[in-house]
């Protein structure tokens, strides 16, 4: 078993097996193609590819007005059309340039709502799906010919280890030796 | 206004008090907890002038009139497998109460106890569209066992209520009365324009209200306008008027309260409570927040509001645009029944969190599921 945080601060800790095959997109301290953005995992299954962006705005060290402030960006479409659909234009065409889009394609995101409440969370995801396939699928002004992504989904941390119960998700804060220098818990 | 009902062994209801708020309540709950039924005994009850010789015999016409039971028989209202009488209470803010009892085989209930003074009647928007059937079921030789047979009183008495004689000219009741200028404007620009009665049937005018003269005023003098209260006028798009039948039924259901309003049948602080069964259907969800915003201005003008619903996008406007510094008061009560017990129980709160423990909620979540797991390709 393997486990796989975002990043060095990140609480939300994935357990994966070790067949599986998956592997970071958006990497640290590599060189990445200038002004690209890529989401976070990619992972293979048999008939798909899911590319896998995290957000985590319930991170035990994000302020309230700085929570408040992402549900307002993730109201108004901000972070959809300034984050998440570029995310998944730009992975598309690394993962093509580098001749790994023999499957379809799959977008999760991965919203960390658990500091808030479950109607919030209910209200959120299924319209959020909505607007962003929207968004995906034509963001200029005229629409992508080709479907590059086929389908998306946001889950929470609960609805992701409802449908992947064998890659357990869970909130842990990194041990303070994991911690970079500075950062307290 | 009524504060309290209370019905015991009552069609759905085996023992359910429920406390209402003076301003909005919302009464959501699963198809077959009795959401309709509920709203039906507040208008059979608030009718109710205890002073009248057959009030009696009336109240039991209104029920079967109401419920419709099979037999024809007040009795069959009983609920099925309860012990004792079937009891209606209703109280209300201004000291009336009136309770009636019936048993199983009872063809009159008795009103056993009741305080002096006719409460004031509801108003009861049922779930279908009426403006369109008013010029039927309002003819001068109407068929009328025919028509009780095809619709319940809930119709009947809104039909009577949109002809009511009353001012038709809602241009001048929106400048006179400041609690109509925040209202009338928004439903007649909600639909584009509004229905008038005329010959016995309800035509609509297409038009918009705009801002009266509001060239001729002063930058100070429009400031000081919108802080008394915005003068309105309604402009007419053109001279050609459409049959009620030619408009969209979601904007029939907004006709209606606009005719209530223009012919003082719904004057608020003054007129019963008014109750609206599923305000959601046949209304473009687009729609939906400007009917929210007109229901709550009715609500802070001091009219009584009970609606059932099983909208999401509705409740969630109440939740998102009731403002409590304005006094907006909503209250939720939920119905529901419990695994093994098929009695009717229920849960109120201001909180609109109630919501999240409905089928409603759950229905969105369990769609959104469905969604996911198609997209992941599960079975």
């Amino acid at each position: 078993m393997q486990t796989y945080r975002a990043e060095a601060t990140a609480e939300l800790l994935f357990n994966f097996p070790d067949d599986l095959g998956w592997s970071e997109l958006d990497k640290q301290g590599i060189k990445l193609p200038v002004r690209m953005k890529f989401v976070d995992l990619v992972i293979e299954r048999d008939k798909d590819i899911l590319l896998v962006e995290i957000k985590d705005p319930s991170h035990s060290r994000c302020p309230d007005k700085e929570r408040n402030s992402y549900l307002k960006r993730l109201s108004d479409n901000s972070v959809v059309t300034q984050e998440l659909t570029p995310k998944a234009r730009d992975s598309y065409l690394y993962m093509h340039l580098m001749e790994r889009d023999h499957k379809p394609f799959k977008y999760v995101v991965l919203l960390g709502l658990d500091a808030f409440a479950p109607a919030i969370q209910k209200g959120l995801l299924g319209p959020f799906k909505g607007r962003l396939l929207a968004d995906i699928r034509e963001e200029s002004f005229e629409a992508w010919r080709r479907k590059h992504i086929a389908d998306c989904m946001v889950l929470s941390v609960e609805s992701w280890n409802h449908h992947f119960p064998e890659w357990p998700l869970r909130r842990e804060p990194p041990a303070e030796a994991m911690l970079p220098k500075g950062v307290k818990q | 206004m009524i504060t309290r009902l209370h019905l015991k062994n009552f069609t759905a209801f085996t023992e359910l008090t429920i406390d209402f708020s003076p301003g909005i309540n919302i009464i959501i709950g699963e198809n077959g907890t009795g959401k309709t039924q509920l709203l039906k005994a507040v208008l059979a009850l608030s009718g109710v002038d205890p002073q009248n010789e057959q009030v009696d015999e009336k109240l039991t016409a209104k029920l079967c009139r109401l419920y419709q039971p099979l037999s024809g028989k007040v009795g069959e209202l009983r609920r099925a497998g309860t012990r004792g009488n079937a009891q209606l209470r209703a109280s209300c803010a201004s000291g009336q109460s009136c309770t009636a009892k019936f048993n199983g085989s009872a063809e009159t209930v008795k009103i056993t106890q009741s305080t002096a003074g006719a409460a004031k009647p509801a108003i009861f928007i049922p779930t279908k569209e009426v403006l369109s059937l008013v010029r039927g079921l309002t003819a001068e030789q109407p068929d009328l066992p025919t028509i009780e047979r095809i619709f319940d009183d809930g119709y009947l008495d809104l039909a009577r209520q949109l002809v009511r004689d009353g001012t038709d000219d809602l241009d001048a009741k929106v400048q006179l009365d400041p609690k109509f200028a925040s209202i009338v404007p928004r439903l007649a620009n909600l639909i584009g324009g509004q229905y008038l009665l005329e010959n016995g049937r309800f035509v609509f005018e297409s038009g918009r209200y705009v801002e009266k003269d509001l060239a001729l005023h002063s930058r100070a003098k429009h400031a000081q306008m919108y802080q008394d209260s915005t003068e309105w006028k309604f402009v007419p798009r053109s001279k050609h008027r459409l049959s009620s039948g030619m408009t969209a039924e979601g904007f029939r259901k907004i006709g209606v309260l606009q005719r209530l309003l223009s012919n003082g049948s719904l004057n608020p602080g003054t007129t019963g409570p008014l109750l609206w069964d599923e305000p959601e259907s046949n209304l473009n969800p687009k729609l939906m927040r400007d009917l929210v915003q007109a229901l709550l201005e009715l609500a802070r003008n001091g009219q009584q509001i009970i609606l059932a619903t099983h909208d999401y996008v509705l409740l969630k406007w109440f939740d998102l645009l009731m403002d409590k510094g304005k006094g907006d008061h909503v209250i939720f009560h939920r119905l529901y029944c419990t695994e093994g017990d098929e009695n009717i129980q229920h849960e109120s709160q201001s909180e609109y969190s109630i919501v999240g423990r409905s089928a409603i909620s759950n229905t969105f979540a369990e769609l959104y599921d469905e969604d996911v797991k198609r997209a992941l390709g599960e079975d």
